[in-house]
């Protein structure tokens, strides 16, 4: 059978499986149609000038089709339970769970008090059949087929899938976690995220991606090529903290898409984390659609071994007074590469606005490398704009000053490197997360 | 005397150059336990050169000569090893380590220098405070980023505080007073009091004598173009105040003349 057919079975299998409206189906098999169709993305495009898009096609591995399951809804305590599977960290104090491993039909819990307020969180299979009018109305609006040939492969092949919806006025103080864990090894994964967040509602959410082998791997990590997108509508007045957590396995090749859309008086932080995955590329774009709509933008990404990172930002500010700021922070150890394009767009009728864009890039050995271009399109001129880009290895007066107090080199660069990620990383509300980063970050520096 | 009776600091004939410049022409040293010396001397005689150079720094290269801390060499030791030895310099311009606390740095400090051993965190915040205290800062220094957005007088007041939590026995302060108000001075001079003992060596090196009027030197030097050119008592010090470097200068220029008249009469 050729991929061809095999891509439109599978976006049929998976509708037929979650029991999905016409629509949806006819949505999928238009995704697969676009996927096919669309060439793969020019080279000479700057999108794509430090990545092969080649790496991203699916054809070598299978794209999991779910076993048939529904998602379920379960007891707070159990899904509590079943995340210490995932993580040695306690997960508390966390106002809703989603796991999903592989195409398996998704697990999930949500506090009463935040259930009786009207929030809903399942999976996007669960809210189709649920609440079709809300996800008819938002899923694929951000990210459409149209946005790339990726992201319509998504589209096409995507199951189970994240969905929080938080109704006006209601806002949440705790995190909902959605963690999902690829574990089949040769396989084409494609989780999603749709965040609707209603005039004055407010939500933090954690979406964690990581990989655990399984017995089709002997131990080792499974060869996996993961599709994700997430698409947030955050509406007049409400507030959204969203931190995306890469941490596939080492054999991963990894495309990621987020589209935020920002309404008036909105504020939204978009926390990216990067640390897993073997070639890896981002796309991240907030746009700015209301007046004093105000977004944050920020993140961090570690690479080592033969890592290769690419990621694209946009701030694109399409109505006047809004504000948006960008601060990225690349450390690369080993032969890791990085790649950072970051635009800025400031439309011609968006006068009064701000945007502030900066990256620094660290690199602590000699092999690595990185680059950091930033693009500007200011097409009015009453706004204020600064970028600023570094790269470079660490400040050799720093590390004696470190020395000069007792600090083994090592101990003096990895304190450094804790300090230059700090900002960002200690932005994070949920305790459980933000400790389970730094062990993370703190893993990866020990090797040193 | 230090326990093998040697002294804790000596400098022998240590010549230095940095990019194939020599700094340092014979610089000779001896400092006891319990002493606080002072070198003075105008910007560029290689004052802070030699601070560096005792720590480690690696742009500069020991072409001659020897420093022993308790009698042994410390030229062949890395700058961690020497600090855990007991040896602490003061920056002059301290760097800013942006997104590591006061507290965080202090306390990875302590726990290098009990090379594996436990430092509790109870009795390091107890034992920080105290110093804070003690120095009249602020509790919400200690989780302040380092030196990251400090005045003047904020950087040199963690440098004296990293003295007091880190017990280092030889503290060699580079430029310490400069820059510094005179209420910081103070301030500043207080804790170097504070710091002296029986058991501690401190290292003033300065340009003013203005700081010396708060903390006494028992011995001053006097470095000039990479060498130390006089040694004497604090009215070395007042005498420099009073007369400037030219005086030495011209001291110095008549004792060559004095020599070479000297070897011409033995010729």
């Amino acid at each position: 059978m050729s991929t061809a057919t095999i891509g439109a079975d599978a976006a049929r299998a998976i509708a037929r499986a979650g029991n999905e409206p016409d629509w949806l189906e006819r949505w999928r098999l238009q995704a697969w149609d676009s996927y096919e169709e669309a060439p793969l993305p020019d080279r000479v495009v700057h999108l794509w000038r430090y990545t092969e898009p080649e790496k991203f096609l699916i054809d070598k591995v299978n794209p999991l089709l779910p076993d048939g399951g529904e998602g379920r809804a379960v007891d707070p305590a159990a899904v509590m339970a079943l995340s210490d599977k995932f993580s040695s960290e306690a997960t508390q104090n966390l106002a809703g769970l989603l796991i999903q491993q592989d195409a398996q039909a998704p697990v999930f819990a949500l506090e009463d008090e935040w259930r009786d307020a009207g929030v809903i969180l399942c999976d996007l299979s669960t809210a189709v059949q649920q609440h079709p009018e809300i996800v008819e109305k938002h899923l694929g609006k951000q990210v459409p087929i149209e946005e790339s040939k990726f992201a319509a492969l998504n589209a096409a092949l995507f199951s189970g899938g994240v969905f929080l919806y938080v109704p006006a006025g209601v806002e949440i103080g705790t995190p909902v976690h959605a963690l999902y864990q690829s574990g089949q090894d040769l396989a084409a994964v494609f989780p999603r995220t749709l965040v609707v967040l209603e005039e004055g509602a407010s939500a933090i959410m954690i979406d964690e991606y990581g990989s655990a082998p399984d017995a089709s791997t002997n131990g080792a990590s499974p060869r996996v090529i993961a599709h994700a997108v997430t698409e947030a509508s955050v509406g007049k007045n409400a507030r959204l903290q969203y931190v995306n957590v890469q941490n596939w396995g080492p054999r991963t090749r990894s495309h990621y898409t987020q589209k935020f859309h920002l309404g008036r008086d909105t504020q939204a932080v978009s926390v990216g984390i990067g640390l897993g995955g073997l070639y890896n590329k981002t796309d991240v774009r907030t746009e700015l659609r209301g007046a004093n709509a105000y977004s944050e933008m920020i993140g961090i990404l570690f690479g080592d071994a033969s890592q290769h990172f690419d990621n694209h930002t946009e701030q694109i500010h399409v109505h006047g007074h809004t504000y948006s700021d960008l601060d990225f922070k690349v450390v690369l150890e080993n032969s890791a590469r990085s790649a950072y394009t970051g635009l800025i767009r400031i439309n011609i009728d968006a006068p009064d606005s701000e945007a502030y864009q900066e990256n620094r890039n660290l690199l602590l050995d000699k092999e690595c490398r990185a680059e950091s271009i930033p693009e500007l399109e200011i097409l009015n001129e009453n706004v204020r704009c600064t970028h600023g880009a570094t790269v470079g290895p660490i400040d050799e007066e720093q590390v004696f000053y470190l020395m000069t107090r007792g600090m083994s080199r090592r101990a003096a660069e990895r304190i450094i490197v804790e300090g230059f990620f700090a900002p960002v990383l200690d932005r994070i509300d949920d305790k459980a997360m933000h400790a389970r980063l730094w062990d993370y970050v703190r893993d990866k520096l020990q090797t040193r | 005397m230090s326990d093998n009776g040697q002294p804790l600091f000596e400098v022998q004939n240590l010549k230095v150059a940095i990019d194939g410049n020599e700094i340092l022409r014979g610089v000779d040293l001896t400092i006891n336990e319990g002493e606080v010396h002072a070198i003075m001397g105008r910007n560029g005689s290689g004052k802070s050169t030699m601070a560096n150079v005792v720590m480690g720094h690696p742009a500069y290269e020991v072409l001659e000569g020897s420093v022993k801390y308790k009698g042994e060499d410390v030229l062949d030791l890395d700058t961690d090893e020497r600090a855990r030895l007991g040896m602490f310099l003061a920056f002059q311009y301290p760097m800013a380590i942006p997104g590591v606390t006061v507290s965080k740095f202090l306390h990875s400090a302590l726990k290098a220098r009990a090379e594996g051993g436990d430092v509790p965190v109870r009795e390091f915040r107890v034992n920080l405070n105290k110093a804070m205290d003690l120095l009249g800062v602020d509790p919400s220094f200690a989780s302040r980023y380092v030196n990251d957005g400090f005045s003047g007088g904020e950087k040199k007041r963690l440098e004296i505080l990293q003295m007091f939590v880190l017990e280092p026995t030889l503290c060699i302060l580079d430029e310490t007073d400069s820059g510094l108000d005179i209420d910081a001075l103070k301030t500043v001079a207080e804790g170097i009091n504070a710091l002296r003992s029986e058991q501690r060596a401190i290292l003033l090196i300065t340009h003013y004598q203005r700081m010396l009027n708060y903390v006494e030197p028992d011995v001053v030097h006097v470095m000039m173009d990479g060498k130390i050119v006089r040694t004497g008592g604090i009215e070395l010090a007042e005498a420099l105040e009073e007369k400037g470097y030219e005086w030495i200068e011209q001291e110095l220029f008549h004792d060559t003349d004095a020599a070479t008249a000297a070897e011409a009469a033995q010729a």
